[in-house]
């Protein structure tokens, strides 16, 4: 064999190697590294404090339980979302009840898809027959550039779009709220399609489970 | 290795400062700078990706061929960035939101591949966390500095230095101070090296 062609397999063989080792490590941190878990913690509440009518500031409104986390199998969770979701960064993380004031028997989703830089995750609150009444982004990781769906203006405009229609797609959604983005309307659009499709399971059962 | 020449690598990340110095890795800096919270936390995820992957690659120095070197410390160096930002994500959530957007540049970052290439391929493990340390904690260090004045000039209501044409300002002042005085220091010690 000439001298060439078997530096070319060394080469090869060493940098597959170094590929096997490094997918290894991080196979392993995958397993152990702790992922986002929500939890009704202050700042939820407070994010569904403003989607749902309580009457009541969210401190309170927390302490004095007007809200709950529905209690979820993770077996069944992870069978919903594979049923629903378009990859596997799209998720539903959550469902929380709403058990006191005017708004009680309401529920809110918790849902998760991939915007432009990272993930962006969305509290959808709905009515007890699964229809969107408001919703608030929990969090993103993108720009607010001139045109981003995130824009305070934009997201008002995207509440009402919300509560006519049960599917959404990015040119909808650009359409109906001005925004010009791509990626992060597509993270939107995917994340309130698998909130829509979990409101109306949990709906036809009587919001009390998924 | 020397004692002496331990120590001249220890003190890299002052003498070679990688931002003052070698200016390199201008990106990120001048991008999050613009607070002591997320220049530290970028700061610190870069550290530690350039103390894991120079000692990964001292220790696959002599196994790696020189004609894949660069592919082959990309994935090193891609892994450790990966790792970093699944414990960021996992531990500190806020804080990863904040800089979240810059840590997978980590990979192409000119001081880890930099040190990479010119250090840890050619000195010992030991020589090379060394020479990690030095130059994360130089690393680190600036991007404090030049995001403690950046930020404080920001609450002082300039807010133009919080913009990156402000942080190019801060930064070349810095630099022109840093190696004014770093010209200073050598002058005295010729000085006293002739007396």
């Amino acid at each position: 064999m000439k001298n060439s062609a078997k530096s070319t397999i060394k080469c090869v063989i060493t940098l597959s190697l170094i590929s096997v080792i490094c997918v290894a490590v991080l196979a392993l941190g995958n397993a152990f590294i702790p992922k986002y878990k929500p939890t009704l913690d202050a700042a939820t509440a407070e994010l569904i404090n403003g989607i749902v009518y309580t009457g009541v500031g969210a401190e309170t409104a927390l302490e004095d339980g007007y809200f709950e986390m529905l209690q979820i199998d993770d077996k069944k969770l992870e069978e919903f979302n594979k049923a629903n979701r378009v990859n596997s960064d799209n998720k539903l993380l959550a469902v929380y009840k709403v058990v006191k004031g005017a708004d009680a028997g309401c529920f809110v989703t918790e849902t998760q898809a991939k915007a432009y830089n990272d993930a962006v995750i969305i509290l959808t609150a709905f009515d007890k027959s699964g229809n969107v009444k408001n919703l608030a982004v929990k969090s993103h990781s993108d720009d607010l550039l001139d045109g981003s769906i995130f824009k305070e203006e934009m997201m008002a405009k995207l509440v009402e779009y919300a509560k006519t229609v049960k599917t959404f797609d990015t040119a909808s959604l650009n359409a109906a709220t001005g925004a010009t983005t791509k990626g992060s309307t597509l993270g939107v659009a995917n994340a309130l399609n698998i909130a829509v499709k979990a409101a109306e399971q949990i709906a036809a059962n009587g919001g009390e489970k998924l | 290795m020397s004692k002496n020449s331990l120590k001249q690598t220890a003190l890299g990340g002052i003498f070679n400062n990688p931002v003052f110095v070698l200016v390199l890795g201008m990106c990120p800096t001048i991008a999050q700078s613009r607070d002591v919270i997320s220049a530290l936390g970028l700061g610190c995820a870069t550290a530690v990706v350039l103390v894991f992957s120079n000692l990964a690659i001292s220790l696959l120095r002599k196994v790696i061929p020189d004609k894949v070197r660069l592919p082959a410390y990309i994935v090193i160096i891609a892994t450790f960035v990966t790792i970093v930002q699944m414990v960021m994500s996992g531990f500190l959530p806020d804080l990863y939101a904040s800089v979240s957007k810059f840590i997978p540049l980590i990979v192409v970052n000119c001081i880890i591949l930099g040190r990479a290439e010119s250090f840890a391929s050619k000195n010992g493990v030991l020589e090379s966390v060394v020479d990690g340390l030095s130059m994360g904690i130089g690393f680190i260090a600036s991007m404090c500095l030049l995001g403690a004045i950046r930020q404080g000039l920001g609450m002082l209501g300039l807010k133009i230095f919080v913009q990156p044409i402000g942080g190019f300002m801060v930064l070349g002042f810095i630099m022109a101070l840093f190696n004014f005085v770093m010209h200073l220091y050598h002058r005295r010690k010729k000085t006293l090296m002739e007396a």
